[in-house]
């Protein structure tokens, strides 16, 4: 082993070894050179996955979208409904569609850029072949009514702990790599993957933390508004960090290595890294203004909304002019074309977004298509495009073969671009059209200008239409790219990508540990002033004093020792752009910090012993078995169950919701669209018979209406003998059910099932009490029953049930 | 006080503590990004850019 001069190192990327700002040079390096050959084949497989789930989350995506137009293609079956299937497309889209795609993409990039191979072949055949037994499960489970009734996070606990034990699994790997990489220095792509696994994984327990109640069933730990800002929180940042930051380390890697030139500015990449992972975490609370979510939560979800608009658009400004100079290859490379429309498409979606959190912009679009629209406009033209862009790359590169076809391919790209801008326009005239209706009054605002519902949902029927045209002609275009596929791999040999690297091992000044990177001029400082703007921010009067002068003292300090030690801070982040422990644990603790500020709060003030005014009554066991149906159908995919502080809704639901309505409700269910009206106060609004021929078909009592039939639920018995052990699990988070006595429960179920009956044997029609129906009736008329709480210094709690 | 607090007094100066936070994670971002030597940026830049052969895959491995 002997110490290299940098000049004397062999230029294995063209150029020379990272500088310290010390000005050192050097490396320690040995004279043995080997040859690493990557593991293509881990990325073959996840890139032809991608390619098969991603025409299946496609048709089920057709199936859904004609069944908003077309009643009957729900074909009275169960597993066939659209409550059921729409969570299989977003979660086929999602996790099996681009999930598999982004793990081609960071395997194939992340070998090449720290120039080593995976660390191990069995971790990432167990990541592959893990992956793919979870989606499979997803596939049966969802469609037979599984489901914990939260959006992109529906699949069962049982999957819930394969999930987070693949994903482990991942991340092992990963990082096990970069610990045995030859190249010192890490990517801004690499910094998007890291960011990517370490805040999913946070996301994804945290979210789905549940406690079962059987094998197949759970109730999450949050519940009411707690529930709601950890769902959204989780929601939000599965865009952020599942499709948005792993595929922005892709753009950093593949848009480069298509145009051929490096990235057009890697200062700006480094500010859209930092920027985009410490802001996009606190914008959550933007999918639900003008709900009883507390206002200091909506206030700061809006404004840090508002902030991504400049590390967005850093970004895809990045990635747009990294395309400099060979513009006219889009004529004729359909690669280059994908990415730059693909681009373009993120560039779309993240101008939408913050627009779309604006208080008073997002009381005309939430609920309705213009959401759908916003969310298409980046799931299919930026993750379906660079999807579609990495694997026209790749193919010729991991089967050492020419594309089969070069039109093809670019008539996929046209396909796609028409489908998607039909797609999207349709979805935005559709919203801003309903959402107008909805919010329509007349008479000085008393009275509403369209008090059905139905005809604000048939008014938007024709763009429902385009919808699907513009869904099949990207579906086509897909299908295309499957065939191109197929033929460019048939008959072709695969081969591995190989280098020959110097075996480099890093100066003791290059590596930084744990406490080299916590005793730092930088984090000192930082976590200083944090912990001083804290006892600001929320101490009494001595404490806010105390800390509003630490604060100033801390930033003045800070100031003058970074005048004085510019060195000391720079070669802090010099060293931690070379060693990932430290720089992972930095980014963690960067998308760490705004989850905790909005969650921790909620979680302890908001819950059922401190609500003042209107708080819930506990569902009755058969009220709780109903609940149980209710989102096992997914009727939250359709219905809300938030009547929001605007006129319009209290005109046309009711007064609006209140924090402590929702607050025993595990899950919660307000919903983020409304493809039928809301149901908070749908309680004794219509006779237990109207509910009982609307679910047997509801075109009897709201002709127009494109909602399914349920006729399963008139045959099938409610699982009454489950509800022990739900009830003991409901009483463990804190829902003020009584200890049964044996049989008591049983009395007290069938009591409430024969009212039922007798009501609608009264009304003339017969049906026999222990049916599902009954269960869901007892449910929705259940739905905006409240008690009143006085505040605690008023009355000793005079609480009074509401008639 | 606690939820007081949080409902009542301070909704007005959460966009501002936002603002203020978001801010200062950006200049000092930019600053760090700004100051990177030229020669570092170049060389990380061109980090894609390594020459590779390929070797026939062995799928049975």
């Amino acid at each position: 082993m002997r110490f290299v001069p940098a000049s004397r190192v062999p230029r294995l990327c063209g150029d020379r070894p990272p500088r310290l700002s010390n000005g050192s040079f050097f490396h320690f390096m040995t004279d043995r050179k080997i040859t690493i050959e990557y593991n293509d084949k881990i990325v073959r497989q996840f890139l032809l996955a991608s390619v098969i789930w991603g025409a299946v989350g496609m048709v089920v995506g057709m199936l859904v979208a004609s069944q908003l137009n077309y009643w009957r293609l729900n074909f009275d079956l169960p597993w066939l409904t659209f409550g059921r299937l729409r969570p299989l497309h977003t979660n086929a889209v999602i996790f099996a569609f681009v999930g598999n795609m982004m793990f081609a993409g960071v395997y194939y990039s992340t070998q090449r850029l720290v120039k080593a191979r995976l660390a191990s072949d069995f971790l990432s055949s167990l990541h592959f072949w893990g992956w793919q037994l979870i989606i499979v499960a997803a596939a049966i489970s969802l469609p037979l009514g599984f489901s914990r009734g939260k959006e992109y996070a529906e699949l069962i606990w049982p999957i819930n702990i394969a999930v987070a034990f693949i994903w482990v699994v991942f991340a092992v790997n990963f990082f096990w790599t970069l610990a045995r990489r030859h190249e010192p220095a890490l990517y801004v792509a690499v910094w998007f993957y890291i960011a990517t696994i370490i805040t999913v994984a946070m996301l994804y327990i945290v979210n789905h933390l549940s406690i079962p109640t059987s094998l197949l069933h759970s109730y999450p730990v949050f519940g009411g508004v707690q529930d709601a800002l950890v769902q959204w929180w989780y929601g939000h940042n599965a865009v952020a960090f599942f499709l948005t930051t792993p595929i922005l380390g892709i753009m950093y890697y593949f848009v480069p290595k298509a145009a051929e030139r490096p990235v057009y500015s890697y200062r700006l990449s480094v500010i859209h890294f930092w920027s985009l992972v410490f802001v996009y975490i606190w914008a959550g609370p933007h999918h639900l203004l003008n709900t009883s979510l507390p206002g200091w939560l909506q206030a700061l979800g809006m404004t840090f909304s508002l902030m991504l608009w400049a590390p967005s658009w850093g970004g895809m400004l990045n990635g747009l002019l990294t395309l400099r100079g060979v513009w006219h290859k889009l004529r004729t490379d359909p690669v280059l074309k994908f990415f730059a429309a693909a681009v373009t498409f993120y560039g779309m979606a993240t101008f939408e977004g913050p627009l779309l959190s604006i208080k008073s912009v997002n009381a005309l679009a939430h609920y309705t298509d213009w959401i759908i629209g916003h969310v298409h406009a980046g799931a299919l033209g930026w993750n379906g495009f660079m999807a579609a862009g990495m694997t026209y790359w790749l193919l010729p590169r991991l089967w050492n073969k020419p594309l089969y076809s070069v039109p093809l391919a670019n008539l996929h790209f046209w396909l796609g671009t028409v489908g998607i801008l039909l797609y999207v326009a349709a979805m935005w005239t559709s919203g801003i059209t309903q959402g107008l209706m909805l919010n329509a009054t007349t008479d000085n605002g008393t009275i509403l200008a369209y008090p059905s519902f139905l005809d604000t949902l048939n008014a938007i029927r024709p763009m429902m239409l385009f919808r699907v045209v513009g869904g099949g002609l990207y579906l086509v275009g897909w299908l295309l790219l499957a065939y191109n596929v197929y033929r460019t791999v048939k008959g072709a040999k695969a081969v591995n990508g190989t280098v020959e690297v110097f075996v480099t091992e890093r100066t003791a000044e290059e590596r930084l540990g744990i406490g080299a990177m916590v005793a730092n001029p930088p984090v000192i400082f930082s976590c200083f002033g944090t912990l001083f703007a804290c006892a600001w921010m929320f101490g009494n009067d001595f404490t806010k004093l105390f800390g509003l002068l630490g604060t100033v003292f801390c930033v003045m300090l800070a100031w003058v020792h970074f005048g004085s030690r510019t060195h000391r801070w720079a070669a802090w982040y010099d060293r931690l752009l070379l060693n990932a422990l430290p720089f992972t644990i930095l980014t963690f603790i960067a998308v760490a910090a705004g989850g905790m500020i909005q969650i921790i709060p909620t979680t302890l003030v908001n819950r059922a012993e401190n609500i003042e005014g209107r708080r819930a009554i506990p569902y009755t066991p058969l009220e709780l078995a109903g609940r149980d149906l209710y989102i096992a159908e997914g009727c939250y995919n359709c219905h809300s169950q938030m009547i929001r502080t605007l006129v319009p809704d209290v005109l046309r639901y009711g007064d609006y919701s209140r924090l402590g309505e929702s607050i025993y409700d595990y899950p919660f269910q307000w919903g983020s669209k409304r493809t039928g009206p809301d149901l908070a106060r749908v309680g004794g609004k219509y006779p237990n018979l109207w509910h009982y021929r609307h679910m047997l078909n509801p075109r009897d009592v709201s002709p127009g209406s494109n909602m399914p039939n349920y006729p399963w639920l008139f045959t099938n018995k409610t699982d009454v003998a489950a509800l022990s052990s739900k009830l003991a699990v409901q009483r463990l988070l804190g829902v003020p059910y009584p200890e049964y006595q044996e049989g008591e429960l049983l009395l007290l179920v069938n009591a409430q099932e024969k009212a039922v009956a007798d009501d609608l044997h009264a009304a003339g029609v017969t049906v026999a009490p222990d049916r599902e129906i009954i269960a869901l009736i007892a449910y929705l008329q259940k739905l905006g029953k409240h008690e009143i709480v006085l505040p605690l210094n008023t009355a000793a709690n005079h609480n009074r049930p509401t008639p | 006080m606690f939820r007081r607090l949080f409902f009542e007094n301070w909704v007005s100066l959460f966009p501002l503590i936002a603002l203020i936070t978001a801010g200062s994670v950006y200049l000092t971002i930019f600053y760090r990004a700004v100051r990177m030597k030229s020669g570092q940026i170049d060389r990380f830049a061109r980090l894609p850019f390594e020459s590779e052969s390929s070797i026939p895959a062995d799928e049975s491995k």
